[in-house]
């Protein structure tokens, strides 16, 4: 059997895939609120692996949300807004519990841990006062467990552990930290039609 | 006036150990704010055990009491995740890892502290390592060996800060823990350390007024005997003697014993909660030198510091103060030192007395916005019937851990700048 026909379709494929327009998905979905832009990440999932795991083990986890608004530079933030977030897992009832850390404090329960992590992003307002309809704008949302420090930190007022330095640099180089990033755009607050809605 | 020192030492009391026990009540704290933050409050723990099985022996018995409690009571996030850093602390060669899950009744929870065995009994401390503008290198590295509840250690160091000598050696111990349920430590230490001195501290020492006492050594080995026993879960109390042979350097060369009986008590408490984290240190050290036990030198010296520490995300504020005076005549490495890396960092410690001081106040705040660091000192000394006099400091930096801090004295006149880099200072 003549092998041209499938090196022909392979080659048409690859050639097709290399040069069409792929829209590629935004990591973060922005969408106006008032005066307040929200995010939603579709592909990002806090718990699994490790948090889930904790959370599983009744222990509650804290992730710090960290989100920042570019305009102009893509170096220099021109918003942030930062919230604590506390998560917990129902033993009995099997479902995640979340609340803010800090003041006023809000809390949401019984959700599924897909629900839990949306509900975090909800909570997460970003104000566009005095940003310009036609100024473009990137967001970055940076999501970090917690540190929590303990008698196993390397440096401690003993002195300074190698073995437990040794310990951190195997962490660093084979274990990934907790730790989200997710960048989008650019946008433009004239891109959003109608509050609520995503451009 | 009795009630007033009745009223004084029940609040004392009540602030050093609590109204049951202290870290109960400072878990308590964190335990409300909990409450919101881990759904899982709302249960009972249904038990509570030490995994795999027979390694509860392991464990003090205050611990231990504190594991059997937990059945019966509302689950404590914070509390259990205290006691497990406690297990931690007590059984450095263990991971614990905490574990909660579904009881056997309807919500009620099974707390699980799994002892794993780490891998590595071995470890190599360094825990001094600094450069100072006037003192110049500090350096030191211990390796311990842990072998159950036994532990062995050698070190290197040279040290130019903590003494008016640099001291430089090595040195030895052996510890046992876990004696006593758990209550009691006990071990041995050997020092071997050749010293020299700083051209100030030698004229000092050979001005006319100066004493025998003021004579600098050549040499200086130390072995200190000593046991140690928790008598609360936050107070310690350590005794122990410590005895120093030194090879004096003139006018000729010959040996001094310096020997001294010693006692300490040490307390820790700590509050966390989401927030932040606080901790309270507070020792007293008091070292009897007699010749009852041989020495050369008769003196009586007493130490007390105290340390509360307060931390949150971006912010540590320190505030600090010691006091120490000596009756008698000490040898110069038993004297009192302001004008190091951690008092008086703007000021030279062979400035403010050559010989030592027999009697010093110290107070210090530290206070640190993420890495960037500022400190002010203030103390006041007296060498040996000189005038007392408070001088004062504050220096600058960068880095918490490890960084490096620039640091001035408040006076009139000149201001030379004592730079110092490395860590824990």
């Amino acid at each position: 059997m003549p092998r041209w026909p499938m090196v022909w379709v392979c080659g048409t494929c690859l050639t097709a895939g290399l040069l069409l327009p792929v829209e590629q998905p935004q990591a973060l979905r922005p969408r106006l609120q008032l005066d307040a832009l929200f995010v939603n990440a579709p592909d990002l999932h806090v718990i699994e692996g490790r948090i889930a795991e904790k959370l599983k083990n009744g222990t509650g986890v804290a992730l710090d949300y960290h989100l920042a608004l570019f305009a102009g530079s893509r170096t220099i933030a021109r918003r942030r807004t930062f919230e604590r977030f506390s998560f917990s897992y129902d033993l009995w009832e099997e479902n995640y519990t979340v609340s803010t850390l800090r003041k006023p404090r809000s809390a949401a329960s019984r959700m599924t841990a897909r629900e839990a992590e949306r509900w975090c992003l909800d909570h997460l307002p970003m104000l566009v006062a005095g940003l310009g309809v036609n100024e473009e704008f990137w967001l970055r949302l940076e999501i970090r467990a917690a540190q929590v420090k303990n008698d196993a930190d390397w440096l401690s007022d003993e002195g300074l552990n190698l073995g437990r330095l040794i310990d951190a640099l195997g962490r660093i180089d084979g274990r990934k930290p907790d730790q989200w990033v997710r960048e989008a755009g650019p946008f433009r607050l004239r891109d959003f039609p109608a509050p609520g809605r995503t451009p | 006036m009795q009630l007033a020192f009745l009223i004084l030492v029940s609040g004392l009391s009540t602030f050093l150990f609590g109204q049951d026990s202290g870290e109960q009540d400072s878990a308590g704290v964190a335990g409300n704010q909990q409450l919101a933050a881990n759904v899982n409050s709302r249960y009972v723990v249904e038990r509570a055990e030490i995994q795999p099985e027979g390694m509860e022996h392991r464990l003090g018995q205050p611990l231990l009491a504190l594991v059997r409690a937990l059945p019966g009571q509302t689950f404590n996030s914070a509390a259990v995740e205290e006691l497990a850093q406690k297990i931690r602390t007590q059984l450095p060669a263990y991971q614990v890892v905490l574990k909660v899950s579904r009881g056997a009744e309807r919500e009620r929870l099974r707390v699980t502290f799994e002892l794993i065995r780490k891998g590595g009994k071995a470890d190599v401390v360094v825990p001094r390592f600094s450069y100072h503008s006037k003192q110049n290198f500090t350096f030191g590295a211990d390796a311990n060996i842990r072998h159950e509840n036994f532990t062995l250690s050698a070190g290197v160091l040279t040290d130019q800060d903590e003494l008016l000598e640099r001291y430089s050696g090595i040195r030895f111990g052996a510890q046992r823990e876990g004696l006593a349920a758990g209550r009691l430590r006990a071990g041995v230490a050997v020092e071997l350390w050749r010293t020299q001195w700083n051209p100030t501290v030698e004229s000092a020492s050979q001005a006319p007024e100066s004493t025998v006492d003021d004579e600098i050594y050549r040499t200086r080995t130390q072995f200190r005997p000593y046991v140690a026993v928790r008598l609360f879960e936050p107070l310690e109390w350590e005794a122990g003697v410590s005895t120093h042979r030194l090879q004096m350097q003139s006018p000729v060369a010959r040996h001094e014993l310096s020997s001294a009986a010693y006692t300490s008590l040490r307390l820790v408490r700590r509050w966390k909660s989401p927030e932040h984290e606080q901790k309270f240190t507070a020792d007293y050290d008091f070292r009897l030198g007699a010749s009852t036990f041989g020495s050369d030198f008769a003196f009586r010296r007493h130490l007390a510091t105290a340390v509360y520490r307060l931390e949150d995300d971006h912010d540590v504020l320190i505030a600090s103060a010691m006091a120490g005076w000596i009756n008698g005549r000490a040898p110069l490495f038993e004297r009192f030192v302001l004008g190091n890396s951690r008092t008086l960092r703007g000021w030279s410690k062979w400035d403010v007395a050559p010989l030592g001081s027999d009697q010093m106040v110290h107070a210090s705040i530290d206070y640190s916005y993420r890495e960037f660091r500022v400190v002010y000192d203030a103390g006041s000394s007296r060498a040996f019937g000189g005038d007392r006099k408070l001088r004062q400091s504050i220096a600058v930096g960068y880095g918490r851990g490890f960084g490096f801090l620039i640091a001035f004295p408040l006076r009139e006149g000149r201001m030379e700048p004592i730079f110092m880099l490395g860590m824990n200072f």
